[in-house]
């Protein structure tokens, strides 16, 4: 190559480079700091899936403007055929793309694989421990403490969501080959060698291997009986653990499951891409789950005069999202397994996002739920799941040790994005209204006292991986000597 | 060298109760394990008339429901040696003496006890001041500002507190009285009209009729709804010790009706003029007469009567004694091994079990008090069974991520850190004292001892009683408050016979007290130089302090981080002082009975303020969360304060299964309340816009409250 020819071509480079930055530019600020006023109205794309009354009231905010559309990409369907993101390849250029990451993995953790979705055939973070069994019957540990398959309690606040047929509903989690093979490589199922490895090096974070950005991900399950209204939800038949009136308030009995059919009613994805270790985290439902809190409304207000799968019409904002944990209101029947009262859910903030806040980010979901659901074949069941929204840093590489992520001041996209059916009771206390407050890198302090604690690290965003660090200590402790809590 | 004599406790306090009964103030710190095996933990109060019988969950009421008053308890001591060092070193500690003994070889023949109970709240400043346009609480900074002092209270009679008529009418001055030892429990000098105001001279007691004993009453047409408030307590002898007991109030507010008989309405939290209630404070001073006929002037203490204690046993992570001392460190020169020269030694070696541990103690302990979650009531235990044999590194693997630095101001914004409680004045959350934090940071460094130097006795007690009342957050607090801090507040010639931690006490010579003209004086002032008289530590405290304590369950940070443009405003709420005013409780009766491990589980959660349904009605009910936990209206727990249950250790509440509810949990008991209140939820729980505060608030005949105030 001659020189001038070399010379074009880094010229070319340099202008592509500056332009891209320049697009990026705009649109990072067009996504992430605008506020304009959303008013005009969005293009209707035809629902002809289960669609009810409810659903239709979800969508206060619609998608928006011409120039701001964040859309499908066709080549995504059919969803038997959605490629799986280039986490290696993401640029981070505008607020759409983090959406369109999350609704790209959804499809394609949620595509039929040997029968079941393909996030379902992912392992857990037991079973890295060699703990797991099948489906979903709950480990039969040693451990006091809930495990992935099995939880009931919701993270942080011990609280236990209570379906409308009083059953609890469940939760299970899964890691992708990345995060697995992350894990193996380094022999982190050791307690020793992981605190090994962050005191060595604290700035570690989750690895892309080749195109795949570790993954790690968590799905809500209510118990469906007969009679009860499935259509649009994906079931499936497992195993969960019964509960029983303990000596510690409603707990897990190991030794008695039950088979049941479940619904998948939540999806949480938490993911590497290029220039986020700190993991893009979003989240989906049930388009069926619970009206949305509009903007000013009071407490002594209905928040809709439609039921929902976990709301009752006509029930007040105060009457939702009531945690009955510390009380002794809440209660079970052992025989039935009927757990009273019911739970009342709504949802705080529709795409994640107070009034006024990152408006053009709630509208790149609702347009961009808008038109994945135009591209989906009218049988598929998963056309009635939604993105509530999506979190990430406002910086390229901006994780670090030590972080408390306590503010708002290195977020973007749904700054106060919470999942109804599993962070229902935390959707608004400023200390855990999104998912950085809990999910940070500051050092992990065990509960049970006899744990060695995990120092400040970039791995430390993941729980899944503190659960494994402490359940790994927890095993190698006597019988009974361990009590650890679900995070 | 000649012997000397000093009163402790050097601070002690005594607790209003309706009760005339009482028991004793607790003599061991809340958060000290005094017991491996049992598990039992200090902060009990004792059985009247024992020396250390510990009281149970029967003992917090007397037989009509009334809960009992806590009484100070006064020792005398005897030194052979002037002091030179704090602590004293062994041998040098000084012994508790009675009559009959024999001190620098004479036989004390009595010992005459003198106490000066006086109440000034409403001849003082509002603890709420403006400065620089803000209407806030500023505490100390109020002070510190040149011509500059925070409003009065009661301003229609004046702006100037050393006026007569201020001083005659809104001060409650029972006077001073005198007991001799030697009366042994058959003699009770009540601090009020019926008995005449008595006083050393020489080796005697004289009365005086001329001493101008005041109450509200005398001056004014009262309001009383819970009866006129005619008396500050009590003396008398404990028989057998010849130690002092003196008990306060009991409980009572009252208000100043106007010319058509109306009370004033009761709308603020701290600041309510016309308002007076019935703690007090003064001297506590003992004369010794020898057989011979010589006297000797002990160093006095001083009782301080407040709320009553419904949680004696929950320590605050600030004690007042971390207040104090950390003054006394840094600005008295009592341990130089800590603090010389303006800085912070990084040689000393803290005490495990006295310095470190208390704290780890005092963050578990708040579990029974707050609604925290199991994850943070698991780790309050994780730090809690730190023993002096851990590496602490291990154990914690980075102690400045965990606990905020009090000297890093903008660390007082940092909602994450430890302690997580609401903070001082002008600070969003609460920090440990500069003292505190650096012995924690020794510790870290593996620069500690597992035991400190054992105190002597009378050291013991000034440390303990201050060791169970709230710090750190003096808004204005319950107990004492900002003054603590104030080295004005106390002498500051320690080393010799005064020894530390002594109110510098305005000497009064009652020969000179003339009737109908008021005796005391303005007093104390923070960062000024007048000495201290009765009344004059109780002032800084709420008027009445009903509001305050019906006030202070949950609250938003103030300042709160997030709130300037832009932010991202904090609508979480956090605790006041849930050690002294608990927020929720889990009563004994919420429990349940494994009968087949004989073990007893605990139950759900309550407010501890709950309130009664009166006519489907529970004043303190609302679906808004910030109000929870507390009555509606001020005036509704003025008439209700003496429901409160109290929280004591399980392994002193009979199961009436033979046994009892164990040292593990520390339970509610005792409340009156015939309600369940709102429901307890889980922490963290966020303030939401739209309540709305009643208007029509008691007392009748008041107004009401304006919108917004309650």
């Amino acid at each position: 190559m001659s020189k001038s020819i070399r010379n074009v071509t880094v010229l070319v480079t340099l202008i592509i480079i500056v332009v891209a930055c320049l697009y990026w530019y705009q649109q990072s600020k067009q996504g992430e700091t605008s506020s304009e006023k959303i008013n005009t109205p969005p293009k209707v794309t035809e629902n002809k899936t289960v669609k009810n009354k409810a659903t239709l009231e979800q969508e206060t905010i619609k998608s928006v403007s011409k120039h701001s559309a964040c859309t499908a990409d066709p080549n995504w369907f059919p969803h038997s055929q959605t490629p799986r993101t280039n986490d290696a390849a993401f640029k981070s250029v505008s607020n759409c793309v983090f959406h369109q990451w999350a609704w790209q993995n959804f499809l394609w953790l949620t595509q039929d694989v040997g029968g079941q979705p393909r996030f379902m055939g992912f392992k857990s973070p037991e079973s890295l421990l060699g703990l797991e069994s099948e489906g979903f019957l709950p480990r039969m540990t040693k451990r006091d403490s809930n495990g992935s398959f099995d939880e009931f309690l919701q993270a942080g606040t011990d609280g236990i969501f209570v379906g409308h047929n009083n059953r609890a509903v469940y939760y299970s989690q899964y890691l992708d080959d990345t995060f697995v093979q992350f894990i193996e490589d380094n022999n982190l199922t050791n307690p020793g060698d992981l605190r090994a490895l962050v005191e060595k090096d604290p700035t570690t974070s989750f690895p892309i291997t080749g195109t795949e950005g570790a993954m790690e991900l968590k799905a809500s399950w209510v118990i469906v009986g007969e009679g009860d209204d499935t259509s649009g939800m994906f079931t499936t038949e497992t195993k969960v653990s019964k509960l029983k009136n303990g000596s510690g308030g409603i707990e897990l009995e190991r030794d008695q499951v039950e088979s049941v059919t479940v619904a998948l009613v939540g999806f949480h994805i938490g993911g590497i891409v290029e220039g986020h270790p700190e993991m893009i985290w979003a989240t989906f439902e049930h388009n069926r789950n619970a009206p949305n809190v509009k903007p000013g409304m009071t407490l002594e207000e209905p928040v809709s005069d439609q039921d929902f799968t976990f709301y009752t019409a006509n029930t007040t904002l105060a009457d939702c999202n009531v945690n009955y944990s510390s009380s002794n209101k809440l209660t079970l029947n052992e025989a039935t397994q009927e757990l009273s009262p019911i739970t009342q859910v709504c949802r705080q903030y529709q795409f994640g996002n107070e009034q006024g806040v990152n408006a053009q980010n709630d509208a790149n979901i609702a347009s961009l739920n808008e038109s994945v659901e135009s591209f989906f074949n009218e049988e598929d069941v998963w056309k009635n799941y939604r993105e509530v929204g999506a979190i990430w840093f406002n910086k390229i590489d901006g994780l670090k040790p030590g972080m408390s992520l306590a503010t708002d001041e290195n977020l973007t996209g749904s700054l106060r994005l919470s999942n109804s059916t599993i962070e229902t009771f935390t959707q608004v206390a400023t200390t855990e209204n999104n998912c950085f407050r809990c999910h940070n890198s500051l050092q992990q302090l065990p509960q049970p006292p006899g744990l060695k604690p995990l120092p400040a690290s970039n791995l430390n965003i993941s729980h899944a991986l503190m659960n494994i660090y402490f359940w790994s200590q927890e095993d190698a402790q006597p019988v009974n000597s361990a009590s650890g809590e679900e995070s | 060298m000649k012997s000397f004599f000093r009163v402790h406790p050097s601070i002690n306090m005594a607790r209003v109760g309706s009760s005339e009964e009482y028991y004793i103030a607790p003599e061991t710190a809340a958060g000290d394990l005094l017991d491996k095996e049992t598990g039992a933990f200090g902060g009990i109060p004792i059985k009247k008339g024992t020396e250390d019988t510990l009281i149970d969950s029967n003992d917090f009421r007397d037989a009509e429901h009334n809960p009992l008053r806590q009484a100070a308890r006064f020792r005398l001591y005897a030194y052979d040696h002037e002091q030179t060092e704090y602590p004293l070193p062994s041998g040098k500690q000084g012994k508790e003496i009675k009559i009959g003994d024999s001190v620098g070889g004479k036989i004390i023949k009595d010992i005459i006890w003198t106490v000066h109970l006086a109440n000034k709240k409403n001849n003082n400043y509002t603890i709420t001041d403006t400065i620089n346009g803000v209407h806030s609480e500023y505490g100390i900074e109020s002070y510190s500002i040149p011509g500059h002092l925070p409003p009065v209270r009661n301003p229609s009679f004046g702006n100037d507190l050393n006026d007569e008529n201020r001083r005659k009418q809104l001060v409650i001055d029972a006077g001073p009285r005198a007991l001799l030892s030697s009366t042994d429990g058959n003699s009770t000098i009540p601090f009020n009209d019926s008995s005449v105001p008595s006083y050393v001279q020489g080796s005697k007691i004289v009365t005086t009729d001329s001493y101008p004993v005041s109450f509200p009453d005398d001056h004014f047409q009262m309001f009383n709804p819970l009866g006129a408030i005619d008396s500050l307590g009590m003396m008398t002898i404990e028989a057998g010790t010849g130690r002092l007991i003196v008990a306060g109030g009991y409980g009572k507010a009252s208000a100043i009706k106007d010319a058509q008989g109306n009370p004033p309405n009761l709308c603020d939290a701290i600041d309510n003029d016309g308002w007076f209630d019935d703690t007090s404070d003064g001297p506590v001073r003992a004369t010794v007469v020898f057989e011979d006929g010589t006297t000797s002037e002990a160093i006095h203490g001083w009782v301080v009567c407040t709320d009553p204690g419904y949680a004696p046993q929950t320590r605050n992570v600030v004690s007042t004694w971390d207040d104090i001392y950390n003054t006394w460190v840094e600005e008295l020169g009592i341990s130089p091994a800590i603090y010389n020269n303006g800085t912070y030694s990084s040689e000393y070696t803290p005490g495990f079990y006295q310095d470190i541990l208390p704290i780890f103690h005092g963050a578990m302990l708040q579990q029974w008090n707050t609604n925290l979650p199991q994850q943070a009531i698991k780790g309050h235990h994780y730090m809690a069974s730190i023993t002096p044999s851990d590496d602490p590194a291990a154990k914690l693997p980075n102690l400045k991520e965990l606990i905020r630095d009090p000297n890093v101001p903008a660390e007082s914004d940092e909602g994450v850190k430890m302690p997580l409680a609401l903070g001082d004045a002008q600070k969003s959350f609460l920090s440990l004292t500069p003292t505190q934090y650096h012995m924690v940071s020794q510790w870290y460094e593996k620069k500690f001892v597992e035991n400190g130097p054992t105190l002597g006795g009378g050291e013991k007690l000034d440390r303990v009683v201050m060791e169970n009342c709230l710090g750190g957050r003096y808004s204005p607090g319950i107990d004492l408050t900002f003054i603590v801090r104030d080295v004005n507040l106390y002498q500051q010639n320690w080393q010799g016979t005064t020894g530390p931690f002594r109110i510098n006490m305005q000497v009064l010579d009652y020969a000179k007290a003339v009737q109908n003209s008021p005796f005391l004086q303005e007093g104390y002032v923070p960062l000024r130089t007048a000495q201290v008289e009765p009344g004059d530590l109780c002032k800084f405290m709420s008027q009445p302090w009903h509001t305050d304590y019906n006030s202070c369950a949950t609250h938003l940070p103030d300042p709160n981080p997030g709130e300037n443009e832009g932010g991202n405003i904090n609508n979480t709420l956090y605790w006041s002082w849930p050690a002294q005013r608990p927020v929720t409780v889990y009563p004994a009766s919420e429990c349940t009975y494994d009968a087949a491990s004989g073990t007893w589980n605990l139950g759900g959660q309550l407010y501890s303020v709950r309130g009664d349904v009166v006519d489907g009605v529970n004043k303190t009910e609302t679906p808004y969360k910030q109000q929870q936990g507390r009555y509606q209206c001020y005036f509704d727990y003025v008439m209700n304060w003496h429901k409160v249950g109290f929280v004591i250790q399980g392994s002193q509440i009979d199961d009436g299964q033979g046994g009892n509810y164990g040292a593990d949990k520390f339970l509610e008991v005792a409340s009156m309340f015939n309600s369940e209140g709102d429901l307890v939820t889980p922490w963290p729980q966020a303030s939401k816009p739209g309540y709305q505060a009643p208007t029509d608030c008691g007392p009748e005949g008041s107004g009401g409250c304006p919108k917004g105030e309650s």
